[in-house]
This record gives structure tokens, sequence and C-alpha cells, in this order.
């Protein structure tokens, strides 16, 4: 199969899942109650009421609804977030980027810390710090990101004052979007929101190097090398870290995924300006135009991911692509 | 990685003393839907607009915020004349005039995009017209004795501007042409709005040169940004942290008893309610919540002293009707509501229900703060006295429409009171609902009486102040015989602030950093 029908199938598959997602959220949330409710203020009359549900459109069956969304999806109009009466997409890509760059610090530290001690951890299995680092990632993995971000604050920020509770820094234009990393400022605040919610990844990606430094290790490929008289660094970078790093690449590119869709928690802790929040606000509120391009956005970023993740794993792997090319 | 951390000493040192003594950052629990501030009639847009908007007339005359009209008279019953202040400037030096109050209270009728809107204030509006330009007069279609009450919650916008802005003009400043204490320097949605002092301002020009409000949802979060010295002050404080920071001696805690009433509201819809049963599960024929002796039981077997000291730790003062003590309205011969189990116990007895029946009330999750807590402890209260009773705690957006449609036997509402006075609540949550004279919009457990709708109906069109609060206070009495509603106690504003401010409150709920001064 060519790269292209490859590409072209993936990009049908995507749309049909914003299509299901469209639906699932038009009728999930068409069930949960009326946005109306919700909206008005305790003081509006019924009256005001009765306007405000022909405004939105309420008062339309919810097909027919539907359908109206479909026909202005198609001319690139994804409709106005009730709430705040700006179009919905343009919310937020005004949020995403605050979510990307702190997604991106999490991941980079993930990789950063993770891979070098899982590396040790498994090159070295019965050194004590070693021990450590395996035993260590557990807590990564079970103590509640809730609770750890506050007690970030509290060490951090309250405690030695060294950086910002809460909120982001002085932010730069470039690219369309106002990003926060290129300043002093802005990198401080980024720094305890980043290690928050790197703390699961940085477990993992210890976890599974270290399997998969462990699995490979025994293998003949190595031994040979060994017995061929290659010096063990380069034993470590070319033949081992480099067959651990296939699966890990997959896991990456899914956690990072979910991390900008979900990193609402770190996000409300350290009232990070980003997209979780928007979202989780606007699920609140039933703003529905909010809620569907929301996850059409998350979707193409899903998409996307994936899509270098196989690209990377071609270029990883050779069996991949020797595969794909005879399938 | 010593370079780092040297610099990173340095820039904190930087950033401590670039922040002078004469600038505010505010830690904001409300979030606000933009800055166009005749959008949404909500509590967060409403801080914010005061920053940059005055009304016509003032909220509050004690007040830090100023407002637009010099004097008012009426002329007759449904005319009134408002003269703007000779003084009073846009920022771009422009005069405010009589067309921009004529512009403003025909705009806020039909903002695009609206969905709390502020309508209802100028609903009574027939006409406005400008006599000259400082002279505004105001016909209303009825009598309004409350009409300048009903303007100060309408903020003032610029016709010159505002005739062909959109709320994004107003989000990106392109329209931010204000007459208000202070400008707009940049607002980042969902993050910040940062201002500065209005140097050409016609009114009290306030303490601070710069102020930030930062919005911070998250109550734990609040509180560490004002510890770790990110923010100057913060309101709606948690109340699990509340002891924590009094003990603080870094923090001073300014709390002050507020407008905003939890009540519940036991439904009046005859029908038999799925959520009242017999003992054994079985559905009653008919709502025993229709007697009178029944709610009086369930009102007297509360122990709100109780209720306010433990569960809102201190955090709420006890209610015996909708308005707290000292406010227009609040009636002092209505008591306070005594705690009698005997007495519960023998109405309920007399009502002819001596074994009691089951109720499940609704509360929601997270909309009132400590009101699922609150509906917990009320429920042990009427279990002790026969009624068993379960709470179920809703999302407020299933439990909105439901409460709406009068579905539950016994609601859960938070009021605001916004209008400092009693007749507000009554048009709002105690009026006989009726969608032609716009009254019950808020009433879910369809409360219905004859003799306060008069009264409701004699204290919105009488001018007299003395005899309207009179009225009001004998409609105080009639809910409260009736126990139309369950009136359990109104929230306290609480800031906290870093050492050295003070927080001054307001006879609104409002929060603004006017009301912020250093000792």
């Amino acid at each position: 199969m060519t790269t292209g029908v490859w590409l072209l199938r993936r990009i049908l598959q995507a749309v049909l899942v914003v299509l299901a997602m469209s639906v699932i959220v038009f009728v999930g949330m068409h069930f949960v109650g009326s946005p109306v409710d919700v909206l008005l203020s305790q003081e509006s009359t019924l009256e005001d009421r009765e306007r405000l549900i022909r405004d939105l459109g309420l008062d339309q069956p919810i097909w027919i609804q539907y359908v109206n969304f479909l026909v202005s999806a198609l001319h690139g109009e994804m409709g106005r977030s009730f709430v705040y009466n700006t179009p919905a997409v343009t919310l937020i890509l005004q949020r995403l980027p605050a979510t990307l760059e702190l997604a991106f610090a999490a991941l980079i530290l993930a990789v950063v810390i993770g891979v070098p001690l899982g590396l040790f951890a498994g090159l070295k299995p019965n050194n004590p710090l070693a021990r450590l680092i395996t035993t260590g990632s557990i807590l990564g993995f079970s103590l509640p990101t809730f609770w750890v971000g506050l007690l970030l604050i509290m060490v951090f920020s309250v405690q030695m004052g060294l950086l910002p509770a809460s909120g982001r820094g002085e932010t730069v234009r470039f690219l369309g979007a106002e990003w926060s990393f290129p300043t002093l400022d802005g990198l401080r605040h980024l720094i305890l929101p980043a290690i928050n919610l790197s703390l699961f990844k940085v477990s993992m990606v210890i976890r599974l190097t270290r399997s998969g430094v462990r699995e490979v290790v025994a293998l003949d490929y190595v031994k040979f090398a060994r017995a061929k008289g290659l010096s063990p660094l380069r034993i470590v970078r070319m033949h081992i870290l480099r067959n651990t790093m296939i699966p890990l690449v997959t896991v990456l590119g899914l956690e990072l995924g979910s991390t900008i869709a979900f990193a609402v928690v770190t996000e409300s802790i350290f009232a990070w300006p980003g997209a979780g929040k928007l979202i989780l606000d606007s699920i609140n509120a039933l703003d529905r135009p909010v809620v569907v391009a929301y996850l059409l956005v998350v979707v193409t970023l899903f998409v996307t991911i994936n899509l270098i993740v196989d690209i990377l794993y071609r270029i990883l792997d050779p069996r991949v692509r020797i595969g794909g090319g005879a399938r | 990685m010593k370079h780092l951390a040297i610099s990173t000493a340095l820039a904190a040192s930087l950033i401590a003393t670039a922040v002078a003594a004469q600038d505010l950052r505010f830690g904001y629990t409300d979030p606000i839907s933009s800055l166009d501030p005749q959008l949404n009639n909500h509590a967060g847009d409403h801080n914010a607009g005061q920053m940059f908007w005055a009304a016509l007339t003032p909220k509050d005359t004690k007040g830090p915020v100023p407002w637009l009209a010099e004097s008012w008279t009426l002329i007759d019953p449904t005319t009134w004349e408002f003269k703007i202040r000779d003084n009073a400037n846009w920022s771009d030096g422009t005069p405010v005039t009589a067309d921009d109050i004529a512009f403003s209270y025909a705009r806020v009728r039909d903002v695009p995009g609206s969905v709390a809107s502020f309508r209802g204030f100028v609903r009574t509006i027939a006409s406005v017209e400008a006599k000259d330009p400082k002279t505004v007069i105001i016909k209303t279609n009825v009598p309004n004795p409350l009409l300048p009450t009903n303007l100060s919650t309408v903020y003032v916008v610029s016709k010159h501007v505002g005739e062909t802005a959109t709320t994004e003009d107003y989000n990106s400043g392109k329209a931010l042409i204000t007459q208000g204490p202070y400008k707009l320097e940049s607002y980042v949605p969902g993050d910040r709005v940062v201002m500065t002092r209005n140097e050409e301002f016609w009114g009290t020009r306030p303490e601070w040169k710069t102020v930030t409000f930062r919005y911070i949802a998250n109550p734990a979060a609040r509180t560490a940004a004002l510890l770790a010295g990110d923010v100057d002050v913060i309101d709606k404080v948690s109340l699990s942290d509340l002891q924590s920071l009094r003990e603080n001696d870094k923090v001073t805690v300014h709390d002050y008893p507020g407008l905003r009433v939890l009540l519940l509201q036991p439904s009046f819809n005859p029908a038999p309610n799925p959520f009242i049963t017999d003992k054994a599960g079985k559905p009653l024929d008919k709502n025993p919540l229709l007697d009178q002796r029944v709610r009086e039981a369930l009102n007297i077997a509360i122990n709100r002293d109780l209720i306010a000291d433990r569960v809102l730790r201190g955090g709420a003062t006890v209610a015996s009707q909708w308005m707290p003590e000292g406010t227009f309205g609040y009636d002092p011969e209505t008591g306070p509501i005594a705690f009698d189990v005997d007495r519960a116990k023998a109405l309920l007895a007399e009502a002819g229900y001596p074994d009691g029946f089951k109720l499940t009330m609704h509360v929601p999750g997270e909309r009132y703060p400590m009101a699922p807590e609150a509906a917990q402890a009320i429920a042990q209260f009427w279990t002790r006295i026969g009624v068993e009773t379960q709470v179920e705690v809703v999302p407020f957006s299933v439990y909105s429409g439901k409460a709406n449609a009068n579905e539950y036997a016994m609601a859960t509402i938070a009021w605001g009171n916004g209008t400092g006075e009693g007749t507000y609540a009554m048009t709002t949550i105690l009026g006989t609902v009726s969608k032609e004279k716009g009254l019950g919009a808020s009433n879910w457990g369809r409360y219905s009486s004859a003799e306060h709708d008069r009264l409701l109906e004699a204290a919105t069109s009488e001018f007299d102040d003395a005899k309207r609060e009179a009225i009001i206070r004998d409609a105080v009495k009639v809910v409260s015989k009736d126990v139309g509603v369950i009136p359990l106690f109104h929230y306290k504003n609480i800031w906290a602030s870093r050492k050295g401010l003070k927080v001054t409150p307001w006879t609104s709920d409002r929060s603004v950093p006017m009301q912020v001064t250093s000792e």
C-alpha cells in the first residue's frame, strides 16, 4: 500500500470518528438537561427563558439542530459559545497553546528524567539505587495528581517562596499565539505544573525503559555485539536503547494526546488558563458548541499524533517499513 | 545549574520589587464571560464591569463605586428626570451625555448572544429622552418606585463607540472607551485582566494604580496563591481554609454578613410526588407538604445555629427570612425560628403523620457552597422527627431543569438578593408563577399566596420608602406563617488578604478592588 492511500484511509477514519463523536455529544448533552436552565440568571422571567430557547435554536427537534450544525460545520462555522458569545473554535485555539506547552514540557521532563533512570535501572537491576528508582516509580503512579500539586505549591511556593503558585507567566507572541516558555517569568510559572503533570509519565517511562532494557540485554544480538568487542556505550546507544524506544514512542504518543486533552486537574490546581479548564466549565454549563468543537480539535490532535508515531515507528523499526511495503 | 539557580533567585527578587505598593493583585472565584458590560448579568462580569463603567444610579451611596446621576426627581408617577454630573467624561475626553444613557438602555434590551440578560432591569421603561445633553427624562409604563434601584445594575456604555461595537470589540479593548475609575491594559480570557487607573477620572480616584484580576476558581489554589504571595487579596475564601488562615500571622481574614440566602423550597404541587413516600416506600396519595403544619414541623426541626456554626464553620449567619438583619425589608418582628423537636413531632401527628414519612431532598453539587453538607445535616434533623430524609446531590446542569419544572419535593436555592431590598426575592422566588406578570421565575416549589402577591403589587407601586418597607415586612410575616420557603442561613462574604490591607464590605455582595485599602 502506498503512503498516499494509507494517509487517505487514516483521514477518512478520522472523519468518521468525528461524526460519531458529534452525534454522541449532541444526544448525550441533550439528555443531561437544557443549557437554558444553567445559563439564565435566576431572576430572568419565563419570557426571557422562551426567548433564549429560541435564540439558541433549542426549540427545534434535536435532529434538526444536528443537521443545522452539520450544514454550518461544512461551511467552516462551528457555532458560537453559549456562555462566552465567541466562536467556539476561536475560544479553544486561544486556550490551546497554554495546554500544549504544558503537555510538551511534561513530556520532555518525562523523557529527560525517565529514560536515563530507566536505562540505569534496567542495566544494573541489582544496584540498590536502581531498586530505589524502580520502587519509587510506584509512587508516581499511585499518588493523586491533585494532592501532589498542592504539596508542590506548599513546599516550593508557600514555604520556600521560590516559584509562583499559580497562573501563567509573561507571554510572547509568535506563530499567531501567545507562548510563555520563551520568557524567564513564563518558565518560572511553567516549572511546577509541568512537574506535576509529568510525574505519572516519568514513572511510566522509567518502568517501560527498564523492562525494555532487561528484555533486550538478554537477546543474542546484544551478546554478539559484546563478543565482537564493541564499546559498552555503543552497545547501549545503538542496540539496546534503539530497540527499547519502539514501544516507548507508541505509548508516549498516546499519552501526549491524553495529556493535552485531559490536563484538567493540573490546570485547575495551578489556575493554568488552558483548554482543559475550558472544557470542564463548558460541560458543566452544557455549552454544546464548545464541547463539540473541542472534541473535534482533540480528535484531530490524536489522529495527527498517531500519524507522527507511525512515521517515527517506520524510521525506528525497519521491519515495519518492509512489512508495510509487502502488505 | 548553579547559574540557573542564581538567575532564578535574582528574577524572583526583581519581580518582588516590581510589585510596588500601588499595585493590587486580586484572586477571583467567579469567571467572566466577557468585558461587554451589558452581555451577561453574572457576578464575575459585574466585578470587572464596575472597574470600567458606572451606572446612572448608585447601588450603595456609601460604596466606593461612583454613579453618573447628580440628582433625580420624580415628576409624576411615571416620569423621572435624571441630571447627569457635569464633570462625567469618557476616557477619550468626550462628556457623558443623555444620548449615551438612552443608547445604553436601548442596547441592553437586545445584546446579541446574551444569555443572562439585563433586560429585566429596564422592563418598565417606556421611553428615554434627552431633554438637554445633561438631562434625561425616563418614562415608565407603570409607576415604578424601584426604577433608580433597577438602573443601578445597568452599566452605561458610550453611544459614539458603542453604536457599532460588538461583544468582540469590548473583549479586544477596542470598545473600552470607559467612564469608570480604571482603563483596560490587557485581557487574557480565563486568566487575567490588567487595568490601570484612569487619571482623568471625574470621581474620587482609587488608591491602586494598577490592578490585576486573576481568575483562580479552585478554592485551594486560591488560598495557595495568597500564601505564596502571587496575589494580595482573594475573595470567597474556602470555609475549610478559614481556620488556618485566621491563625496565619501573614494573612488577615475579613468576613462580613452577606445578602445571599440559602432557602429550601417545599413543593406545593398537589399531585403525589415520587420523592415522598410512606415508610414502606409506597407513594402517598397526596403531597403532605401541602399541609402548613407539616412545613412548619420541618421548619422548626432544623437547628440553624448548629449548621451555621459547625457545618458552615462560622461562614454564615442564621436566617429567619430571606433578607438579613439591617436591610430594607427585613422584619424585626419575625424573630429567629425556634428549634423545637417536640413541637415538630406534635405538629406532624396533628397533621395526620404521627409516624412521619420518607422524603428525598435535592441539592446541586457545586453551585452553592456547602449546600450539600448543610442538606445532610438537615436530613438528620428531619429523620429525628420521623421524616426519614435522603439527600440527592445532583450536578447543576441536571438540577436546574428539574427544579425549574417543579419535579423535586424539596428543592434548594441560593438567592443573591442583588438589589439589596426585599421585593426582588418576592418577585422571583415567592410570587405566584405567571408569565404575563413576569413573576416567580425561580419559584421552584410553586408557592402561591394571594395575600403575598397583593402585598408585592402594593410594594412595587408605593413611592414612600417608609410605607414600602412596612408592606414588605407584612409580606415577610405572611410567608413566614405559611412557611412558603424554609430559610436556612445567609452566606458571609469572606476575603483574605496579606497583612496590611483592609477590605471594607459593601451592602451588595460585590467584590471590587476599590473596597481594598492599605491600613
